[in-house]
Order: C-alpha cells, then sequence, then structure tokens
C-alpha cells in the first residue's frame, strides 16, 4: 500500500457516506476514519466516478424526466428476491414511492431498494447478478 | 400483542428445543428448520434460543394489537403487512391493529428445489410463553411448554418480549440458507446420513438403492416423522431388536421396507433397526422438505458431519457480523 493507493481509497470514499473503512491484506492493514461532511476540502471527488455516473445515465426517453433508483451500498443488484421466479417491478410497472424494486445483496444481507417517488418502471440500469457501486443508478423510473 | 385470526391446525410456539431431558423421557420438540428460527431470531437482535411461531399449514394470519417489530423466515409465503407485499427471510415493523397473513407457499413461483413447507414468525425479543424444563418448545406428546403445551388457534393471543416500536433497523432481508449452502444430487435437494447401528445387517443391494435412488416424503409425515417411499430395504435376516433410546434424525426400517426419520418431536426411544442418521447439519434441509418432494442420501463420515456443523457456525457468524455492522451504521444515520 503506497501514498498514491491511499489517495486513490480517500477518492473513493469522498462522495460517499461510508465514514470508517477497515482493509485487511496479506501485506497490511489499514484503518481509515472520516466525518463525511467535514473538512471538504480535504478530499477530492475523483473525476472519473462523475464520469462513471454520467455514463450509465440512460438515454431511451431523453425528453421525458427520469427518476433514478440508486444504489445506497456496494452489492450485487438483485432484480428479484431469490427464492422467487418474477423481477419485484417489472419493466412497465407502477410503483409507489418507498415500494422495493430491486435488492442489494451485501454479503449475507439482503438490501431493500425503494422507488424514490410513485412512477412507472423504464428500465433496469444494471443486470441481475451485476456489481452495483454505491450511488451507481439502477433502476430508471418515469415519474406519475 | 398478537392475536391468531386463523385455525392454524398445527401452528406451534418453537425455540431450538428441549435439550437434556432425553434421560427423562422427554423429547427435544423445536423447530424443523433450527436456521430458519435463528435468523429470524438474529435479524431482530433476540436471543438466538428465542421461541417463534412455526407455522406448516395455511393461510395464517395474525393480528398486532400492539406496535411490535417481527422478522418471517422459512417458506416464501407471500406475507403480507395489511396489503403491503414483504419479501421472505426478512425483518419489519407492525403497527398496532395491522394484520400479517402468509399464504400457502405453492401460490409464489421460484425454483423447486429452493421450495419449502414451513414458515416461522418471530416477535421482537421472542414470545413470551414459560420456560418449561429449560425450553419454550411445545412438547406434542407431553402437552406441556409453548403455549398451554398445544397447537394454537383461533383466538389466542401471544406476548412478545420487547414490543414496540423497534430500536434496531428493520426492513431488510438475509440470503435464504437454502440459497447460500445448496446441497443436490442429480437436480434433488440432498440429505447427508452417517450409517447406523444395524447398516451392515441390511442386503448390499439394499444398501446400495439407499445411496442411489430419489425417495420421496409421503403424507404420513409430520413433526414426529417422516414416512419415505421408495425401494424397499431388506435386511439380511430378520432382526429382533430391544428398545432402545433414538434422536431425531434417526433412519428407521420396519419390517415394511420403507425408511421412517424420527423428526423434533420423536419419541425418545423405539426398537427399529436404525439403518442411519441424517447428520445434524442437514436437520433444517430434511425439515423443510414438502410432502411430495423428493430428496437423496449422500453417504457420509463423522469427520464430514463435524466439518458440515462448521459450515454452519460459519454461516451463522457471517450473519451476525453483517447484521451487527448494519446495525451499527443504522445508529450512526
Amino acid at each position: 500500500m503506497n501514498v498514491v493507493q491511499l489517495r486513490e481509497i480517500f477518492d473513493w470514499l469522498a462522495p460517499t457516506s461510508i465514514c470508517e473503512l477497515e482493509l485487511h491484506t496479506a501485506q497490511s492493514h489499514l484503518r481509515l476514519r472520516r466525518e463525511p461532511n467535514a473538512a471538504d476540502n480535504t478530499v477530492i471527488v475523483s473525476p472519473n466516478i462523475a464520469a462513471t455516473a454520467a455514463a450509465s445515465a440512460p438515454t431511451a426517453v431523453p425528453d421525458a424526466p427520469q427518476l433514478l433508483a440508486k444504489a445506497a451500498y456496494v452489492g450485487t443488484f438483485l432484480h428479484r428476491h431469490p427464492l422467487r421466479d418474477e423481477d419485484l417491478a417489472p419493466t412497465g410497472s407502477t410503483v409507489k414511492a418507498g415500494q422495493v424494486i430491486g435488492l442489494l445483496q451485501v454479503g449475507a444481507l439482503l438490501m431493500p431498494l425503494e422507488a424514490p417517488a410513485d412512477g412507472i418502471v423504464i428500465e433496469h440500469l444494471v443486470k441481475h447478478g451485476s456489481i452495483a457501486g454505491y450511488g451507481s443508478a439502477l433502476i430508471a423510473l418515469e415519474p406519475r | 400483542m398478537i392475536e391468531i385470526l386463523s385455525n392454524s391446525a398445527l401452528a406451534t410456539v418453537q425455540d431450538q428445543g428441549r435439550l437434556g431431558s432425553l434421560r427423562y423421557g422427554v423429547g427435544t420438540s423445536g423447530a424443523m428448520d433450527p436456521l430458519a428460527l435463528l435468523a429470524a431470531n438474529l435479524m431482530l437482535g433476540n436471543d438466538e434460543n428465542a421461541a417463534a411461531i412455526e407455522v406448516p399449514v395455511f393461510p395464517f394470519q395474525v393480528k398486532f394489537s400492539a406496535d411490535c417489530a417481527f422478522a418471517i423466515s422459512g417458506a416464501d409465503c407471500a406475507a403480507k403487512l395489511d396489503d403491503t407485499p414483504l419479501l421472505p427471510w426478512s425483518v419489519y415493523q407492525a403497527r398496532a391493529d395491522q394484520v400479517l397473513r402468509l399464504a400457502p407457499p405453492q401460490s409464489i413461483a421460484g425454483p423447486a428445489t429452493l421450495r419449502s413447507s414451513r414458515a416461522y414468525l418471530a416477535l421482537a425479543g421472542g414470545i413470551d410463553v414459560p420456560v418449561v424444563l429449560e425450553s419454550r418448545a411445545t412438547q406434542m406428546r407431553g402437552n406441556f411448554g409453548g403455549h398451554e403445551g398445544r397447537p394454537l388457534q383461533r383466538g389466542d393471543c401471544l406476548r412478545a418480549l420487547e414490543p414496540g416500536i423497534g430500536t434496531r433497523p428493520v426492513g431488510f432481508g438475509i440470503v435464504p440458507p437454502a440459497v447460500a449452502m445448496p446441497l443436490q444430487v442429480d437436480g434433488i435437494n440432498a440429505i447427508r446420513v452417517l450409517p447406523a447401528a444395524q447398516y451392515e445387517n441390511f442386503t448390499e443391494a439394499s444398501r446400495t438403492a439407499f445411496w442411489s435412488t430419489p425417495w420421496k416424503i409421503t403424507a404420513q409425515s409430520d413433526r414426529y416423522g417422516y414416512r419415505l417411499a421408495g425401494e424397499n430395504i431388506v435386511p439380511i435376516a430378520p432382526m429382533e431388536i430391544l428398545s432402545h433410546g433414538i434422536v431425531p434424525g434417526v433412519i428407521q426400517v420396519p419390517h415394511g421396507g420403507q425408511p421412517i426419520i424420527q423428526m423434533r418431536d420423536a419419541q425418545p426411544s423405539g426398537g427399529y433397526p436404525k439403518f442411519g442418521t441424517v447428520i445434524d447439519a442437514d436437520m433444517w434441509r430434511l425439515g423443510q422438505a414438502p410432502i411430495g418432494s423428493q430428496i437423496r442420501f449422500i453417504e457420509t463420515s463423522w469427520d464430514a458431519a463435524i466439518a458440515a456443523l462448521a459450515q454452519l457456525q460459519d454461516w451463522r457468524a457471517s450473519v451476525q457480523r453483517l447484521i451487527a455492522l448494519q446495525r451499527w451504521s443504522y445508529g450512526r444515520a
């Protein structure tokens, strides 16, 4: 672990609400602590992260205003519960604010992805079973 | 705290079992799927051995007479809290007067090997029934333990030990153990078995058939025992055995040749020849096998059985660690 890598980790953490990070490797043990809203000047948002988020924005319906349900955790995005065949929020379905429309699997936990507002599901932006980064847009909704 | 609205037919209060009383002739009882009960308790932050309701027959409905956090696990029953659909293996907050409804598991389309038969409803703190012989499990043979020593019926009211609006996070779930730790042979759910005392007294053809053919869970299967249907298991010579102690998991072969597996409400002694014993680490799989489904048996060893228990401990530790982490971050938010 060198200073450049440490700096990179700081940059990754900057736009998140992660307050504490522990990293164990064969050679080292790293623990970082931060106050998310304090000392904004000490961390720089990586331009790469901003670019990735922009690139993943859907372009299917460019004129319609869109809502995006975003990942509140790093995890594996699931369109449906592992015991079920049917997606929680199939494309075209009407959902209500707060309704669980997907799941993020974080290790043994299944965390709900909730609809940010009433809407119609336009598109799943991340495939079932793919890893989703913190803050990444997972489902596009048309508000109604 | 909750009132039973349905004629639940065989829903019982269960914990992890009444251990240590076999010497008095008192059977183990306890949850048929101990992992589902454990998971529900972990999600609520309950004592691991807290009592919950085991539901084998649906639909099942309860009404919350006060605010209370609850967890559901085991069979996916398309649960609904009033009109809000819930996910299986998850924890939620109920408000007073809300009704929780569990539908038959068959009403949900899902992978066939993940189909299971018993649901668990756990309440914050656990269900407040008296401890008898160090357990809250319902002892059906002796009519004690659980709620008045009997299955629940319409109008029964049960209290939670920690009702109210919980201070712990709700609205999350865990990956069901059948998803996290699948075990199948030729696409059929499998159970690991140790050969038992009279194993060598059965014909080689019967022994081969036991390990290599599917077995059907017949309709004569319940918390006392599972009667299986398949190839006849034939002894080399007739056996007369004195009655002796038996435990849940023991596979007996009566004269008819069709095996019986003793389950959680098994009597503590029996005299049929013992062919094998289901390992402790796989009793949850068997406890969830629906009537009419097929299972396969895998021959295992003492060391492998111990290793399987260690795998369950690892699963429990990882679930506990992640729930603790989530509780910690919830406390900071």
